[in-house]
């Protein structure tokens, strides 16, 4: 066809949206502590900015090219392989506020673990792709993709970065129901990963810590609880209007990583209940317009890709929006677009890319908005019909109602 | 996702308000800015209290390297238990804390001492003390401040919010790491000033008299209080014994109390005056009119007898203090007039001077008196009044029957010395001017010819009435036998009355009759104060032969004399001219123990040589400066070691010198 492929605006909108509003945040949250490290204060305001352009630009690039290159098993397999060998090599760096998360060298640092989830999910969406119609085989289907997944997350777990960890096997969660695999089977995969779980709770006495300190954070708040309560005292003195921006207080020092990990805190002081309702809004957007993408695509490889990709970043949202707010534990992972860090958006905004590489094709092969996706296949991409006409994933109808109401309604 | 939005709606409004005000009390430190409390000075601009600063010295522990070599020089220096600063240095900085108090209030000296050690971590703090540097001198207005400087007593007290001030408060937005960044807050006001209408030297000249009068007499106290009648103005008011406000935590309440207002006594023969000047204003009589005074009377239940028998005019009857006269007069005027005059002389209510705890007397109702008090009321009994109550009602009949409410506070003044408050007494007329006219003729001639021949002047005129009452014992409701009050009350000159005097003595031994312990009082104080106030003399200077022995008991420790130099200033000038005179200080303590007195005689119309203060105590040098009119400028305690204008040099009234204190060996 000789249409002009268009990606979906909405989801194109909320994610410049919030990458901009990521670089004006970081300004706000990042000035003094800049300035307090004898830079000046446009520091990391400035290589905040460079990497949204980088990030921007990686997401362009995203969407040109055919999306389905990416099923190729050397870029699905190589780029698993890469996770694997950087993750392994973060190990040979020193740590930084005691975790090895990051690979640094020319004066840059990156994070393997971001790598890892978008190899997850490519890697998740081609193999069950092959295995359309093997879902329930729980040997050679259900299985591998958790041993990749656990794999991966164990590698990552061991930084320690427990919170990445568990956005991997969210990831993993969802493709797999997107997939239609066996709920029995993912009971049976979430019994050890649960007692795995509690298990680091229970030996590593600072995520034991971390834990009581988030279910009563004033019981110690100059300990462990201290950066649970600095980031409730500066959501809480927000209030409905905020104190306006940049007029927060809580970045003076008193709110730890108030331009990384905790920069929502800062979006709930200086601009109040509006703002930080706002960016939820944002990330709803989001999530509902890149599902939509997801579930219009024109092959099952897009679908498990994108729905990988949106609710991996989504639920990371949602995790660190909740440790802001003291509603889980505090674990160490970026509010996706807008905390301060190249290695984190970077990565991000190319995967935003890939969705919205999805979304174009979706809208080329439909005109309605609510036309069926897995019949008839996409004209753009022949070559793909073969995996389109497979039996549909059973979790897609369940959702692909849900989305429609949600539209509707 | 729904979830983060109910969670963030909750902290942010119903949670709003306590997490901001917690985060505001981490990010905010407010440090308060002490004001300087106020003066207090007398009508001519002489200090009666002032709060000086001085060091106190704390420390930081944790920026001490050395606990005890820090704890040995600062021990030395604050001569304290250098074990247990060491220990109490060292347990401070093992919790981490970072302010020990060690020692508070510390004299110029030991400042300087502790900077000279120059101990990293150890810092000043200024803190105020008040002083009152002429001791026990108007002790009883001026009163006292409490550890934390709070009014306690006195104008103290009463004008606590005014002297106080409005402290400042910077507030100071800080960063966790306690670094301020941004500051704001109000400047602190400084508490205003409050200048009195008492005179020191007059009301040192009282104090003295009556603290004299009070050891003759071996009265159990006394009080004294001066007002300009004209004007209203308390010169002085004294209670003896005194105390000093500088050390008040030690003195006993008795001591505290100012008897002048708190106290109420049965003023006797003084109250006499109200049925007179009523009777006189109602037309009942005329001074020169006769009245039977058969030396007793019948009153319902009981029989008033007199020492004075005849046929007497009002005039003699009043001189000779006649009870029957006063009752006659008082039967004439009848209960509800005699009430009526009793309370336009403002006895049963408040004078409203400006001292906490002034007490209204005791006036009862007519419909509360018995069929007899016709028999007492007029001669003062039945009735309770203050000392100022009564100078109030004679300064009524000094000032034409105008009365003027009494007051002890001249004006209010800000911290710049601009005028904020300034007193309008109230005034209204009581009698008619000639009615007071004819009752001061009158009560001149109680002191010519009456029971007051004591209270007669050197060179003046006097007015006045002696009054004794037996004090009612507790115990038995009856009068006693051996309890009395003796009182003079009176004014000088007659027709142009300056001061309006009273005198009460509580419990005299021996001789108990106003006439002669309280009307001397009255005369030692008016020969010596009017001269200084620049009354005119009125009258001859030998009217009163033989001369009184002058400054006869000096006090121990300090004698001024304002008379002897008014005496000195007429020999040269001739006794008609009065001029205003410089009082003689005298200070007899010398640190050889040996009684040694020292006059500074005058080196011109105002100005005087300075004397040499140095090795006295900070309250000599205070009381030696009240007298001589000079403004003093101390600084640290102890003994004067250097003094600005040298010895000898030519100083005048109101002029300031610079004193400085020390401890040294």
């Amino acid at each position: 066809m000789a249409r002009k492929l268009q990606a979906d605006e909405w989801l194109f909108g909320a994610t410049v949206a919030l990458a901009l509003f990521g670089v004006i945040m970081v300004y706000s949250a990042s000035a003094i502590v800049a300035a307090g490290e004898n830079h000046t204060q446009y520091f990391y305001v400035a290589r905040q900015g460079l990497w949204t352009l980088i990030g921007l630009a990686a997401m362009l690039a995203g969407m040109r090219f055919d999306y389905g290159r990416l099923r190729s098993p050397a870029i699905a397999y190589g780029l698993l392989a890469l996770s694997v060998v950087l993750l392994v090599g973060v190990f040979a760096f020193s740590p930084v506020n005691g975790a090895r998360r990051w690979i640094r060298f020319a004066g840059f640092s990156m994070q393997p673990s971001e790598i890892a989830k978008l190899s997850l999910a490519i890697f998740l969406a081609r193999f069950l792709e092959r295995r359309a119609g093997r879902e329930a085989d729980f040997w050679r289907t259900f299985v591998p993709s958790v041993a990749v997944t656990g794999l991966l997350a164990l590698l990552v777990v061991a930084e320690p970065d427990l919170g990445t960890a568990l956005m991997l096997a969210v990831v993993c969660t969802v493709v797999l129901f997107t997939a239609g695999a066996q709920l029995r089977h993912m009971a049976l995969a979430a019994a050890p990963a649960l007692m795995g779980l509690a298990g680091l709770l229970i030996f590593v006495p600072f995520r034991m810590r971390r834990m009581t300190a988030f279910l009563d954070p004033w019981a110690d708040p100059q300990g462990t609880s201290y950066q649970v309560v600095q980031s409730l005292l500066a959501v809480g003195s927000g209030g409905v209007h905020g104190l306006g921006f940049t007029e927060g207080r809580q970045k003076m020092f008193f709110l730890p990583f108030a331009h990384s990990d905790f920069i929502f805190a800062v979006v709930g002081e200086e601009l109040g209940l509006f703002g930080a309702l706002a960016v939820v809004a944002l990330f709803g957007l989001f999530l509902w317009r890149g599902m939509r993408a997801a579930l219009r695509a024109p092959d099952r490889f897009g679908t498990l890709l994108g729905m990988g990709i949106v609710t991996g970043i989504v639920a990371q949202a949602l995790f660190n929006m909740s440790v802001v707010l003291a509603m889980l534990p505090t674990k160490g992972i970026p509010l996706p677009f807008i905390s301060y860090g190249g290695s984190s958006l970077v990565p991000t905004l190319f995967a935003v890319g890939v969705v919205l590489n999805i979304s174009q094709h979706a809208s080329a092969s439909h005109g309605s908005a609510l036309a069926p996706v897995f019949e008839g296949g996409s004209p753009a991409a022949p070559a793909r019909r073969a995996a389109a006409t497979q039996p549909r994933p059973s979790g897609v109808s369940t959702m692909r109602s849900l989305l429609r109401g949600e539209a509707r309604g | 996702m729904v979830a983060v939005g109910a969670r963030l709606t909750y902290l942010q409004t119903s949670q709003h308000e306590w997490l901001a005000r917690r985060a505001r009390a981490q990010q905010l430190d407010v440090e308060p800015q002490a004001a300087v409390r106020g003066l207090i000075l007398d009508r001519q601009g002489r200090e009666l209290a002032r709060s000086v600063g001085v060091d106190s010295f704390f420390a930081d522990p944790r920026e001490i390297e050395d606990v005890d070599a820090a704890a040995s020089g600062l021990a030395r220096v604050l001569k304290v238990d250098q074990t247990s600063l060491a220990a109490r240095l060292r347990e401070a900085k093992d919790a981490k804390r970072g302010f020990v108090w060690l020692a508070r209030k510390v004299d110029e000296e030991q400042s300087r001492a502790v900077e000279g050690l120059k101990i990293k971590g150890v810092y000043p703090v200024e803190e105020q003390k008040r002083r009152y540097p002429n001791g026990a001198l108007a002790a009883h207005v001026v009163g006292f401040v409490g550890l934390d400087d709070k009014g306690l007593a006195g104008v103290e007290q009463m004008y606590d919010a005014a002297l106080t001030g409005e402290p400042g408060r910077l507030v100071v937005d800080t960063d966790a790491k306690r670094r301020a960044f941004e500051s704001a807050g109000s400047a602190p006001q400084d508490g205003r000033t409050l200048v009195l209408t008492i005179d020191q030297t007059v009301q040192y000249i009282v104090e003295r008299e009556l603290t004299a009068a009070v050891e003759k007499s071996q009265a159990k106290s006394g009080a004294a209080v001066v007002i300009d009648p004209r004007t209203g103005e308390i010169l002085a008011l004294a209670n003896a014994p005194a105390f000093d406000p500088n050390d008040a935590a030690g003195v006993s309440a008795d001591a505290r109390r100012n008897a002048a207002l708190q106290n109420i006594y049965e003023p006797g023969s003084t109250f006499k005056v109200v049925a007179y000047s009523g009777s006189l204003e109602e037309k009942l009589i005329k001074p020169d009119d006769k009245i039977e005074c058969p030396g007793s009377i019948s009153v319902p239940g009981r029989v008033v007898h007199d020492h004075a028998r005849g046929t007497l005019t009002a005039t003699e009857a009043l001189a000779k203090s006649s009870n029957v006269a006063a009752i006659k007069l008082g039967m004439r005027l009848g209960n509800e007039r005699l009430y009526d005059y009793i309370r336009r002389f403002g006895f049963g209510s408040k004078t409203g001077v400006e001292l906490p705890g002034e007490t209204a007397g005791l006036v009862r109702p007519v419909s509360k008196w018995q069929p007899g008090s016709i028999g007492s009321v007029p001669i003062g009994q039945e009735v309770g009044v203050t000392p100022v109550q009564m100078a109030a009602a004679y300064a009524t009949i000094a000032n034409d029957g105008v009365r003027v409410a009494p007051h002890l506070v001249r004006e209010v003044r800000d911290a710049e010395g601009k005028v904020v408050e300034q007193s309008q007494p109230e005034s209204h007329r009581v009698v008619s001017a000639e009615t007071a006219r004819e009752l001061r003729g009158m009560l001149e001639m109680v002191t010519l010819k009456g029971t007051a021949r004591a209270a007669r002047l050197e060179g003046y005129t006097a007015a006045g009435k002696t009054g004794t009452a037996q004090k009612v014992d507790p115990k038995t409701h009856a009068y006693s036998q051996t309890k009395y009050v003796g009182s003079f009350v009176g004014f000088a000159p007659v027709e142009n009355p300056a001061a309006v005097i009273i005198v009460v003595l509580d419990e005299p031994v021996g001789a108990h009759q106003g006439g002669a312990v309280a009307a001397p009082v009255f005369s030692e104080i008016a020969d010596q104060i009017l001269p200084y106030l620049d009354v005119m003399p009125d009258n001859a200077p030998d009217a009163k032969a033989p001369a009184r022995q002058l400054a006869a008991a000096p006090a121990p420790a300090l004698t001024a004399s304002a008379q002897a130099a008014a005496r000195a200033a007429k020999e040269h000038e001739g006794a008609t001219v009065s001029t205003v005179a410089l009082p003689e200080v005298a200070v007899s303590t010398t640190p050889g123990g040996e009684i040694s007195e020292i006059v500074y005689a005058s080196a011109g119309e105002r100005a005087l040589l300075m004397p040499d203060l140095r090795g006295r105590s900070v309250r000599d040098v205070a009381r030696v400066c009240a007298q001589l009119g000079l403004e003093l400028e101390a600084r640290g305690e102890g003994r004067a070691v250097r003094q600005t204008p040298a010895v000898g040099s030519q100083v005048e009234a109101g002029q300031s010198v610079r004193i400085e204190f020390g401890r040294g060996e």
